[in-house]
């Protein structure tokens, strides 16, 4: 089994385009459409990595973000915030709230995969430090 | 202003009493008081006429009849021109009529040549033409006649300066009123600005993320992995992808603009080693550059340099300048990001050998919208927007932008930057989580 990464997003296209080129990429891929239950999802599922969207209905990437970074079965897990909202005051917010990184939409060539591979790359070597 | 204010009849002999007590004329009779009351307001009807009658002869040589006539007919003038600028306070015309109204006013003020007691002198020409008469008409000896006129022309003076008490208050009142409609629709302004902002924000969301969508299948199918596309199939995936590349930038741009226009920008300052941000620009430009069978280089005339600004900011203005360098340029050109220092100053050059531009174009090529007649004619894709932002980003920081040419060899583009420092400066630690490519969470560049 490949490493696990979640996707959360609403628009359906992006969500498995994030999951066709995290698929090709080797990854072994869950979806889900907004932040509900996001906490209980990746206890459960344990992933590596979640690629989470801002603008969602129900719960957004704010708050499931906050929500992960509060309970500590999930604090300890990459968040990559990927939005197409690229206002200075949200990079900033995102990255005060724990995000390890941002893809902005639309990304180029290859960026999702990279910028998912570095991430969990500095976290095992945070890990083994 | 209405002629009924000067009416002293109007009062009553204990208002008229009380204005003299005033005016520190206490020692005045009631009959003293009641004389000078019917005195003053014949006065002020008949002075005129008076002037005219008795002293027309007397003083012609010496001008004090025309003065008198230019007093009043000024008076008249000067009171329309007042009227009608409180007038236009109330009606809210433009500034540039309210500007004139006062100019007026102040031609007139000197043409009398009493600013700004212009009333009050004019009047003292009255009671000074009431003199003889007062002395005459009345047998008052000329003790009690001096006293009579300067009562009469104190209390034209303190009718006067009521006027203008009220005139103030009045335009004290319209300037207040005028403040309130100002306050009310700047307060409308802001939730507009506001809400236009958030529009636009929204916008690009939901424009880019489609975009976003469109793109990124584009880019897996361009990888042709089980190799069923030809090369033609890959040609048009590739057009695909270029023209949703440029519509990313589009609007990134109309976002910048909306951001500029609304004064919503700010600049994150920090210090910027030149050499470093302009090997970012030349890097990040090498493929796309070397693709079209141009070359680009960096030269410097200096050593380590640092400025002090916006590192993505002046990212996008150097960005913008290469990237227009290199579309109207040919195949086989070579494009020079140069970068140099003056004293305090940095001059980072863009230079080309593309078609260059006529001086027309020259003097209004940073204009919003502004395209040539030249780039429209050849069909070169572009909004006339990137340069007006570089613009506005390069003034942000007190600098310049401006651009050399002669038609047909080459075009330089030159940002001039202030504040140059030789040393490195002082780094402070910063341990908010940082993203991994600062550059590529920002915005494109047309």
């Amino acid at each position: 089994m490949g490493i696990k990464i979640l996707v959360v997003d609403d628009e359906p296209d992006v969500r498995d385009l994030l999951a066709n080129l995290l698929a090709d990429a080797g990854y072994e891929i869950e979806e889900m459409t907004d932040g509900r239950d996001i906490v209980a999802r990746a206890t459960s599922w344990r992933p590596a990595l979640i690629i989470l969207d801002l603008t969602m209905p129900n719960v957004d990437g704010f708050e499931a973000l906050k929500l992960l970074k509060a309970d500590p079965r999930t604090a300890g897990i990459p968040v990559i915030v990927a939005s197409a909202q690229t206002q200075k005051e949200t990079l900033v917010s995102v990255g005060d709230l724990g995000a390890a990184d941002f893809l902005v939409k639309p990304w180029e060539p290859g960026e999702a995969e990279w910028r998912v591979g570095q991430c969990l790359k500095l976290c095992s070597e945070e890990r083994a430090a | 202003m209405s002629e009924n204010r000067f009416d002293t009849s109007k009062l009553d002999i204990r208002e008229f009493k009380a204005r003299l007590d005033y005016l520190e004329l206490t020692e005045l009779t009631d009959t003293d008081a009641r004389l000078l009351q019917s005195l003053s307001s014949w006065a002020d009807s008949v002075a005129g006429d008076f002037a005219k009658k008795f002293y027309d002869r007397q003083f012609k040589q010496a001008g004090f009849v025309k003065i008198v006539e230019a007093a009043g007919s000024n008076r008249q003038r000067l009171e329309g021109a007042q009227a009608a600028y409180m007038k236009s306070l109330f009606d809210g015309l433009p500034d540039a009529q309210y500007i004139a109204m006062r100019q007026h006013i102040g031609s007139l003020h000197a043409r009398i040549d009493v600013t700004p007691d212009w009333y009050i002198s004019s009047y003292q020409w009255y009671a000074e033409l009431l003199y003889p008469m007062v002395r005459s008409k009345l047998r008052l000896k000329r003790g009690a006649a001096n006293r009579a006129v300067l009562a009469i022309s104190k209390l034209l003076l303190f009718d006067q300066a009521i006027i203008m008490d009220e005139y103030v208050k009045q335009v004290v009142e319209l300037a207040r009123e005028r403040q309130e409609m100002l306050d009310k629709e700047n307060t409308e302004l802001q939730r507009l600005d506001r809400s236009k902002n958030e529009f636009l924000s929204g916008l690009s969301h939901e424009l880019k993320t489609p975009l976003a969508a469109m793109l990124g299948f584009t880019n897996i199918l361009s990888r042709n992995s089980d190799k069923r596309l030809d090369p033609d199939h890959l040609d048009k995936l590739n057009r695909i992808d270029r023209n949703g590349r440029r519509l990313d930038t589009l609007i990134a741009d109309l976002l910048d603009l909306s951001k500029i226009e609304s004064k919503q920008i700010t600049l994150s300052i920090e210090s910027i080693n030149v050499a470093e941000l302009i090997d970012e620009v030349r890097a990040s430009f090498e493929i796309i550059v070397s693709g079209k069978g141009q070359s680009l280089v960096a030269e410097s005339d200096h050593g380590p340099a640092w400025i002090t600004g916006d590192r993505g900011r002046i990212y996008q203005v150097v960005s913008n300048l290469v990237s227009n360098a290199s579309k109207y340029s040919e195949k086989g050109a070579e494009i020079v990001i140069r970068s140099e220092t003056l004293a305090k100053r940095l001059f980072v050059s863009v230079i080309d050998e593309g078609p260059g531009l006529e001086k027309q174009d020259q003097d209004r090529l940073f204009d919003l919208f502004y395209r040539t007649a030249e780039a429209e004619k050849s069909a070169t894709p572009g909004t006339g927007i990137g340069l007006y932002i570089c613009r506005k980003i390069v003034e942000m920081h007190g600098g310049e932008i401006s651009v050399v040419s002669e038609r047909g060899s080459g075009a330089t583009f030159t940002v001039k930057l202030p504040g140059v420092e030789y040393t490195a400066p002082v780094t402070i630690a910063d341990d908010r989580p940082r993203f991994q490519n600062r550059l590529a969470d920002l915005p494109a560049t047309a």
